[in-house]
């Protein structure tokens, strides 16, 4: 069976560093571990093992004659296929698209890639990132790595599950409406939503160009991190190495959106106490935080996501809806009866709830609410399926522009992850990543899913 | 058409033909989603203040 790809992202970087293993033989460990796991679980739609077994060569060649080994020195990484990469056509997992292969890299995977990881492949997603798990595409939907027959989330969904199943240390995803987080927490890894303007969406297929974020899925906080640190614009604020010391939890302040946890299903409401109680014991000072209600917040990024998504894709809407599956058209369409005025109020309201959620983190180092408040659901259950995308508090954080980590919270009975999330105003992502290695070095981890 | 299903793990390579147009299925969604937007705009949207600016935030480099 796969061992080194097993290894965190942090793990096998130290171990290329002393010589132990090589970026090579990293490398296909991964191309094996995917051999033997994604048959059934379906996280990849395109893996170039020719290429990333090249690259990784490359990367050993250059290291032993002396070059600086990068932050992510021979690290292999796996890529949401909305994505381009240089060779790889982005097929956004729709018959939509078209197989011309991507002539460059998207500045973020160039990024990637100059920071010496390795690129491995493309990842299953939702169709353009919308709609949910289906089964009218070219493509098979992902498949939750805890347990098969439930949804891993979305649309971020192979991403999650590749990282998840220990077919890679680390993947990229994008996050309109919670897209990276929502895999993490149904995968049991972590998931980060930058903020506003700190990473490019060049050469990122869009979904709504105004909430779309790219960010990072890995199984530890730190490992986030060095992604994020590697594909943030030049520029923007972020310590690393702040970032990956543990915050001092005693005497930290740390809002909690009580109004966000209404809703959660008993075992989400119980693990989230759970996640609050771990945090008081650890002196964290917490205090109620008012914001309006999370139906306010769902409305408005809704509305702006239908709008735009629909502006998008309006032309093969129109020419060749029966080229897209039903969940991803019906998404789609929904943009078609929004007035224009409309739209320009939803970003008027953005504006209130974005001023209003700052005000509420403006005394507090970070703040908590769980992510989904429901565990995965079956994927044989289209009204479970449904109201999955409704059940969750992270669409709050994409209107309000404002940087977001999903961390694991544990289990159900029945073995599912669940998850919470640790946001903060503006410029806050180094500190958030510092609360939660703290938060990962006293809490139980996860363990591996049954692979 | 019939609605798309989940079969059992391990399945489901290759995916099922794609559907042929819109039906009556779509039909009831996008009725469904223009409603949720009317109730929408009647609540929260119409309703704000005239000197509220909007909020866009396009990225000039996607």
């Amino acid at each position: 069976m796969p061992e080194l790809a097993g290894l965190t992202l942090s793990a096998a970087r130290d171990a290329l560093l002393r010589g132990t293993i090589t970026a090579e033989a990293l490398t296909a460990d991964c191309l094996n571990a995917i051999a033997v796991r994604d048959g059934r679980l379906n996280a990849f739609v395109a893996v170039d093992a020719e290429a990333a077994l090249a690259e990784a060569r490359a990367r050993d060649r250059a290291r032993a004659a002396g070059a600086a080994a990068g932050p992510l020195f021979g690290t292999p990484v796996a890529i949401k296929d909305i994505i381009d990469v240089r060779g790889l056509p982005t097929r956004c997992q729709s018959a939509v698209s078209d197989d011309k292969p991507a002539a460059e890299d998207a500045p973020v995977v160039a990024r990637l890639r100059a920071a010496g990881a390795v690129i491995i492949g493309k990842t299953a997603l939702h169709e353009f990132a919308t709609g949910g798990p289906s089964f009218d595409l070219p493509w098979p939907p992902a498949r939750n790595p805890w347990n098969p027959d439930h949804h891993p989330g979305g649309s971020s969904s192979g991403s999650g599950v590749a990282v998840a199943a220990r077919m890679v240390p680390a993947a990229l995803g994008t996050d309109t409406a919670g897209s990276v987080r929502h895999p993490a927490t149904a995968c049991g890894i972590v998931g980060f939503k930058p903020g506003h303007g700190t990473v490019t969406k060049a050469g990122v297929f869009p979904l709504s160009w105004s909430l779309d974020a790219v960010g990072p899925l890995a199984r530890t906080a730190s490992d986030a991190a060095r992604l994020h640190a590697a594909v943030r614009d030049p520029g923007t604020r972020f310590d690393l190495r702040s970032a990956l010391v543990p915050a001092l939890l005693h005497g930290c302040r740390l809002g909690v959106f009580d109004g966000f946890a209404k809703g959660a299903d008993a075992e989400t409401a119980a693990a989230f106490d759970a996640v609050l109680d771990r945090f008081r014991a650890s002196g964290a000072t917490l205090v109620p935080l008012e914001v309006p209600p999370l139906d306010v917040f769902a409305g408005c990024g809704r509305m702006i996501l239908q709008a735009e998504s629909h502006a998008i894709h309006r032309a093969d809407l129109s020419a060749r809806p029966q080229d897209f599956g039903r969940r991803g058209r019906q998404r789609l369409m929904a943009g078609a009866t929004i007035e224009a005025a409309d739209y320009v109020d939803a970003q008027r309201l953005r504006t209130a709830l974005t001023r209003q959620m700052r005000q509420a983190l403006a005394d507090v180092a970070a703040a908590l609410c769980p992510s989904s408040l429901v565990p995965p659901c079956r994927l044989d259950d289209p009204v479970a399926i449904a109201a999955t995308y409704d059940a969750q508090a992270r669409l709050p954080f994409n209107v309000t522009g404002l940087p977001a980590l999903a961390l694991p919270m544990g289990l159900t009975a029945g073995g599912l992850p669940l998850g919470f999330q640790l946001v903060g105003a503006p410029g806050s992502e180094a500190r958030l990543f510092s609360i939660a290695v703290a938060w990962e070095r006293d809490a139980p981890a996860l363990p591996p899913p049954p692979l | 058409m019939s609605a798309p299903s989940a079969g059992p793990a391990g399945d489901d390579r290759g995916g099922a033909p794609a559907t042929p147009s819109l039906d009556a299925a779509d039909a009831r969604a996008l009725e469904a989603a223009a409603a949720a937007q009317r109730t929408f705009a009647r609540t929260h949207l119409r309703v704000l203040p005239p000197g509220l600016p909007p909020a866009f935030r396009f990225d000039p480099d996607a």
